[in-house]
């Protein structure tokens, strides 16, 4: 008897009272003071919607593989929170409402309210070519160069400048690497070098004018003379140059703590370290653009957002939540905490984004290189290709391959993984 | 009963015994670690040299650890899930194995070679489909994915099987012609003989449930359905960049007590479970 | 076996008693039977259709005959993966079966606190992968960790590798052998035990009589106690290495097959295939692979079974 009540309990299936209250389901992910804050705005939504019951589906972990599995096993959440580059294989399938038309009748939120590259992440072609928005946008990522002052002044290289192109950084670069001990093995290196994910190494192809994808989405580019530039950039930091840490050299441990103990006096990396480096930093730092290519300055430009299950029974209820989820009021609330670049422009534009009492001194500089940032077109392949580009990239970035050589070999391969998107 | 080979070369024999005791030390030292890093301050996880001994105890990172996960839900989880199964897997088992061991049947044969083929099959091949089973039935994020699927196997029917086989037929003459059928000798006679047999059986089913991962980490999506395991590797997730070690292995420790405290109380019943595993068919 | 519910055999399967005892049976047989059928037979089956289908969780599989097979087969990755799976079986296979032995060889004799012995070489046995690998985690840290630490104060880091730490599961040449390290150390103490119960079926007095005629411990290990206990080690072997084939909560908590895909062994592969790539089919193809190499080891320890282990009680 006791058995089959506590079978019960965790059995979901129990009939819905339609007179109730409706009830949907929120899934996201977030560390835990992120969580605790989402779940103080949702908790207020439920206060100010009293005919609204949210559950919140916190995955922290592996969150698409989670989320994944859910849509697989028919309990798609009736809202999602999701990145533009994790989207396309569920825009793919159909799986989320076009918000564009609810966008349009909103009252609370309009299109202006956000930087217009954080919705363009979001488009999905419709049937006839029309184009969709599948999300609406609560941030963005783009990545920067965060700099050790104190190891700038001690080294006596001037701090960077907004428009420094590829030669300076190159030059400061060397000017910050030493050898302290004369032993031959470098103490400081000029900068970080993060060998396994594009976003890191994407920004300098950009900058020398080639891309990830050709135009079409029907094949990859990174064999063009340009994008090969970029590649042979970013190779050269830990080769040509040795400004960067060698595999060998940063072991095991991650970029951000080499830059915390002073081991690389420069960092590339996104908004989400802002928290962590003002708790932890023991000296003065700020950050920078990347530097510019023969095309300019360009970061990749990513977003992640809210968007509605095609399968919910609520849309109305559901549609209310993402509102207020991305009303100027919660974004707010998230934005306190440091960790990100909001895609609404007006809470970007405030001090609770800048916070001029706090480091990094440019803050807007996250904002600044929003317009000449390079909106994501992920795959719905995503990850299978990405794996591939790692493992071909590896003997690159050790100096033992051009990107030449390991672009022609991969290219087939990849176009193999793209070309079965077709394969319904 | 015992060798007394090494007794008669006393140099020999201490110098086993250190090693013995150096390599029970050296195994013994996770499991230190993740207590006394439970006990000291985060700043210190992170410190050079290591902390591996402490006076000042933060039991606070317990209580961090109550209010950032639920815990006890996990506990209580991972109990009902571990106990209902064993319980339900050892009844079958045994029943089955009597089944096989005291009555005949045609294609008996044929139908034990369908128990035996099970034991080869790799539990990875399955889990897809599975899952897609599991949504059939509607048991997706249920107590009754996470425990209805671990409650048959063919190991425990062999292993009962052969203690069954051991067990002399006279002994149940007696309920057998007092009219009794087969299934309450089962009950009444059989079972209560066998209980070694289950005991150890039981303890080996219980680790193996207690301990198992990835099917409630692919079965289970809301905070209040994770076992224990997975509500760590959740918590241990949820740190990304920062992780709070101490917190962790508060968490890791309180997940080994009930299953140390098990096996100290048991531990000739474990023992002797782990040697009925060994029963060679 | 005969059964014992019916005095007579009889040849009439219609024979009243025949008809007893076979309801009986069935009544005791088919809750499990069926259980088996319904979560193991059908998905064993499902999954042998799946993989030879297109399908990524979302859609409708589709049909794509031998695709799948040849997808994997000529697939590189599966290859490493395949191979790190053989280097990671025979290593911590070789490892747990030796150091088991050892140890379970000085265990059978009269040694203070045995039992405690036996206790702590066994405990990591029964605790959950999630949390020790946890700790474990914490033990190789090339910064932090207690392991690295060790090894520079007892000179070994500086005598080996110029000063520099170990980065352990963040080198593509350290990681496999850090999660052998401990596999071997949660595992080992199973066949210690394993290896202790064949140990103590061994006559005492077959010891008294080698060791009357002089044999030294090392020469009757090897004439007498190895070969009496070849049933027990057939056994620990093959279990060995059919768990270890299947190895996968270290991988996914530790390493997730990296750096590099040094430590993507063929059940890692197989998962990542299925939930991160969600390519279903080529997950199932994996699968099928390990079960039929499974199935192969399993028959050739069959084999040498027959011929080589000495006697069977």
């Amino acid at each position: 008897m006791v058995l089959s009540c506590v079978f019960l309990v965790g059995c979901g299936q129990t009939a819905k009272d339609e007179t109730i209250p409706v009830r949907i389901q929120f899934a996201t992910w977030g560390g835990a003071e992120e969580i605790q804050v989402i779940r103080e705005v949702v908790q207020a939504f439920e206060t100010s919607h009293p005919g609204v019951q949210v559950e919140i589906i916190h995955i922290p972990d592996r969150y698409y593989q989670k989320l994944h599995i859910l849509i697989a096993g028919g309990l798609m959440p009736d809202v999602v929170f999701t990145n533009s580059i994790s989207f396309p294989v569920y825009a793919r399938h159909h799986l989320f409402v076009d918000l564009a038309p609810y966008l349009k009748e909103s009252k609370v939120l309009d299109e202006m309210d956000f930087y217009p590259s954080s919705l363009q992440v979001f488009y999905m072609t419709k049937e006839g070519g029309k184009k969709a928005l599948g999300a609406i946008p609560r941030d963005i990522s783009n990545v920067v160069v965060y700099y050790n002052k104190d190891v700038f002044w001690q080294a006596g290289v001037p701090l960077p400048s907004a428009d420094w192109d590829w030669q300076t950084f190159t030059e400061t670069a060397k000017a910050l690497t030493l050898d302290r001990d004369g032993d031959g093995r470098l103490d400081r290196f000029g900068v970080s070098f993060n060998r396994h994910s594009s976003i890191f190494w994407m920004p300098f192809v950009w900058s020398a004018g080639g891309a990830l994808f050709n135009s079409d989405q029907t094949g990859v580019a990174l064999d063009q003379p340009s994008a090969l530039a970029g590649l042979q950039f970013y190779a050269d930091w830990p080769q040509t140059y040795h400004v960067a840490p060698r595999k060998t050299e940063s072991g095991g441990t991650k970029m951000s703590e080499m830059f915390l103990h002073g081991k690389v006096a420069m960092l590339l990396d996104g908004r989400w370290r802002v928290p962590s480096l003002r708790k932890k930093a023991t000296f003065q730092w700020d950050i920078a653009p990347l530097p510019r290519g023969p095309k300019g300055s360009i970061s990749g430009l990513d977003a992640s957002g809210y968007a509605m299950a095609a399968s919910t029974r609520y849309p109305e209820a559901a549609w209310m939540l993402i509102e207020y989820l991305s009303s100027s009021m919660a974004i707010r609330r998230l934005t306190e905490s440091g960790l990100m670049i909001p895609a609404r422009q007006d809470v970007a534009e405030s001090s609770v984004f800048l916070s001029p009492d706090q480091l990094p001194t440019h803050s807007r500089v996250f904002l600044d290189v929003i317009p000449s940032g390079m909106p994501t077109r992920s795959h719905p392949r995503w990850n299978e290709l990405s794996e591939e580009l790692n493992l071909a990239l590896e003997p690159v970035w050790d100096g033992q391959q051009s990107p030449e050589e390991a672009m022609r070999k991969v290219k087939p391969k990849l176009e193999r993984i793209m070309g079965v998107v077709t394969h319904e | 009963m015992k060798s007394k080979t090494l007794s008669n070369l006393p140099w020999a024999a201490s110098a086993v015994w250190l090693l013995l005791a150096l390599g029970a030390v050296l195994v013994m030292t996770p499991f230190w670690v993740m207590l006394i890093t439970s006990l000291i301050e985060p700043a210190q996880a992170t410190q050079k040299p290591p902390v591996l001994f402490t006076t000042v105890l933060h039991w606070e990172n317990y209580s961090r650890l109550f209010e950032q996960v639920p815990m006890i839900r996990y506990l209580l989880n991972s109990l009902l899930v571990s106990t209902i199964t064993t319980v339900m897997h050892v009844v079958l088992c045994a029943m089955a194995a009597y089944g096989f061991s005291r009555l005949d049947f045609p294609y008996k044969n044929g139908v034990f070679f369908l128990f035996l083929i099970t034991l080869m099959i790799p539990p990875y091949v399955n889990i897809v489909p599975l899952f897609f089973l599991m949504k059939t039935f509607h048991w997706i994020d249920t107590f009754w994915a996470l425990i209805v699927p671990g409650l048959f196997g063919a190991f425990g029917v062999f292993l009962l099987r052969q203690w069954f086989n051991g067990l002399p037929v006279e002994l149940e003459d007696a309920a057998r012609i007092d009219g009794c059928n087969p299934w309450q000798i089962f009950w009444r006679v059989a079972l209560p003989l066998a209980t070694p047999a289950l005991a150890a059986l039981a303890i080996f089913i219980f680790i193996f449930s207690w301990n198992s991962f990835m099917w409630p980490l692919i079965i289970t999506h809301s905070e209040s359905m994770r076992t224990l395991p997975v509500g760590i590797a959740a918590l241990q997730g949820s740190f990304r960049n920062d992780t709070d070690w101490p917190v962790l292995m508060a968490a890791s420790t309180l997940s080994i007590i009930p299953v140390v405290i098990a096996f100290l109380l048991g531990q000739r019943h474990f023992l002797k479970g782990i040697l009925m595993g060994s029963v060679k068919e | 076996m005969s059964s014992h519910f019916q005095s007579s055999k009889s040849s009439n399967s219609n024979h009243p008693a025949r008809q007893y005892e076979t309801f009986w049976a069935w009544v005791f047989i088919l809750p499990c039977l069926l259980g088996l059928f319904v979560f193991t037979y059908i998905p064993t089956f499902s999954s042998l259709g799946l993989s030879f289908s297109y399908w990524d969780l979302l859609g409708q599989p589709a049909w794509v005959g031998l695709d799948n097979y040849e997808a994997v087969l000529s697939d590189p990755l599966f290859w490493r993966a395949f191979g790190n799976t053989w280097f990671f079986v025979l290593v911590s296979g070789v490892l747990e079966v030796v150091l088991g032995l050892g140890l379970a060889v000085v265990l059978n004799q009269a040694i203070k606190g045995q039992s405690w012995f036996r206790a702590a070489y066994f405990l990591p046995f029964v605790t959950p992968m999630v949390s020790v690998a946890i700790v474990w985690g914490w033990i190789y840290d090339p910064e932090y960790g207690v392991l690295n630490w060790l090894l520079e104060n007892l000179g070994l880091l500086a005598a080996f590798r110029e000063g520099e730490p170990i980065a352990w599961l963040y080198d593509p040449s350290t990681a496999m052998f850090a999660i052998i390290l401990l596999r071997v150390w949660k595992n080992v103490g199973y066949n210690l035990i394993i290896f202790l119960a064949g140990l103590q079926g061994v006559s005492e007095s077959i010891y008294e009589s080698a060791r009357l005629d002089g044999a030294s411990p090392w020469v009757s290990f090897w004439k007498l106690t190895l070969p009496l206990i070849t049933p027990t080690l057939f056994f620990v072997v093959m279990v060995t290495l059919i768990n270890a084939f299947q190895a996968f909560d270290s991988i996914y908590l530790l390493t997730q097959g990296g750096p590099e895909h040094s430590t993507d062994v063929m059940v890692y592969w197989l998962f990542k295939n299925a939930f991160e790539f969600y390519k279903i089919g080529p997950a199932s193809a994996i699968a099928y692979i390990v079960f039929l190499v499974i199935l192969v080891l399993t028959l050739v320890q069959w084999q040498l079974r027959k011929r080589w282990v000495l006697y069977e009680e």
